[in-house]
């Protein structure tokens, strides 16, 4: 088994973009991504390579995610801040010192997905195949097409808003 | 994959990764570090290191009563420390290998795990181990005569009381703080198995 720290340097940035999925910029995501760290350090040797390297990191950075997402819940509604935020003629200025990445925009709207839909679409764009995502997920691989339909259109519904 | 999602894709691996600092290598590295040094570590060798102080004081039949309330807090806190740890290492070792809806589902069922021995047994064993350990000190104070009997009661009580009543009051807050997540957690696996169909 490799150690942590080679396997990161592959997979490293990909993490990063699922970071990104669930936290908006600043304090926020700084602290996923420190949990996340904390997590893999934990995690990493019980890897059993019973999938791949990737798909066992993923599934850890996405559990991290996803709870930190309901966490949020607790808090008033932060999505339709970003949604807000995203449609805004005149963004705040951190937004626009790092906004300025397509990259970015696309993150920030999909951070306005339903957790389920952000998930797959996520793991999407970093071109997995829907094994690797229904493993991932926990769920089958005819639910992976399902959620990726609808969270496609939800998607495209988002960034039209955004520029429309 | 079509020609949009490649595009979507490709516009997201454009993200600039490194202006939002997320650097894990050298937060893993961080971690490792914090993992070594934790805060559970440090309050237990804390924990056993006061409990320690007031046993070789009280067997120098140096006791102060404040400090048997304070080293009964100490108990307490070095009781539920512990507990906390292995109870977070036991979460989380779930979370790690289960998909989200399992994980939730998990999670449902520790809550309501530690919700029963709250409600149930807790706050009954833990007086009861308390009442013996108190009982146990100042019997052998007495019979040593560290102590008259009378001060030995009123300390005893005193001791007892404020450890009941914390335990009691933790407990309640507790309770109601399980309750509310589990009714959380419980709209949240809902919500996923929507999303499934």
């Amino acid at each position: 088994m490799r150690d942590l720290d080679s396997v990161l340097r592959d997979h490293e940035r990909a993490l990063a973009r699922a970071v990104a999925s669930y936290s908006r910029p600043g304090p926020e995501r700084e602290e996923l991504a420190q949990v996340v760290a904390l997590a893999l350090v934990r995690a990493w040797p019980r890897f059993r390579g019973e999938s791949s390297e990737l798909t066992y990191l993923m599934r850890i950075a996405h559990n991290c995610g996803l709870r930190q997402a309901l966490k949020r819940r607790k808090e008033p509604e932060s999505l339709g801040e970003t949604e807000g935020q995203l449609r805004s003629s005149a963004p705040n200025p951190e937004e626009e010192a790092i906004g300025r990445q397509a990259g970015d925009r696309l993150s920030a709207a999909v951070r306005t997905l339903p957790l389920a839909s952000r998930q797959v679409i996520t793991l999407a764009l970093e071109e997995l195949s829907h094994r690797d995502i229904a493993d991932i997920l926990g769920i089958s691989t005819n639910a992976v097409g399902v959620r990726l339909h609808r969270a496609r259109k939800q998607l495209e519904d988002v960034l039209g808003g955004r520029h429309g | 994959m079509d020609e949009r999602l490649r595009q979507l894709s490709k516009e997201w691996k454009e993200m600039d990764v490194d202006a939002i600092a997320l650097d894990l290598n050298k937060r893993v590295k961080t971690a490792r570090t914090g993992e070594r040094y934790s805060f559970v570590f440090w309050w237990t060798l804390l924990g056993a290191g006061g409990l320690a102080y007031w046993l070789l004081r009280m067997a120098a039949g140096e006791i102060h009563p404040a400090l048997d309330v304070l080293s009964a807090a100490g108990i307490v806190w070095l009781a539920g420390t512990l507990t906390y740890s292995s109870r977070k290492v036991m979460r989380e070792n779930a979370e790690w290998g289960d998909t989200p809806d399992q994980a939730v589902a998990g999670l449902i069922r520790l809550h309501q795990r530690e919700l029963f021995w709250w409600t149930d047994r807790t706050v009954l064993m833990g007086s009861a181990a308390f009442v013996v350990f108190c009982l146990s000190c100042y019997a052998w104070m007495w019979t040593t005569g560290g102590d008259t009997a009378q001060s030995t009661a009123y300390r005893m009580a005193l001791s007892l009381a404020a450890v009941i009543l914390a335990t009691w009051l933790l407990g309640r807050c507790r309770v109601k703080q399980l309750r509310c997540e589990v009714k959380r957690l419980e709209d949240i696996g809902e919500q996923l198995r929507d999303a499934e169909d």
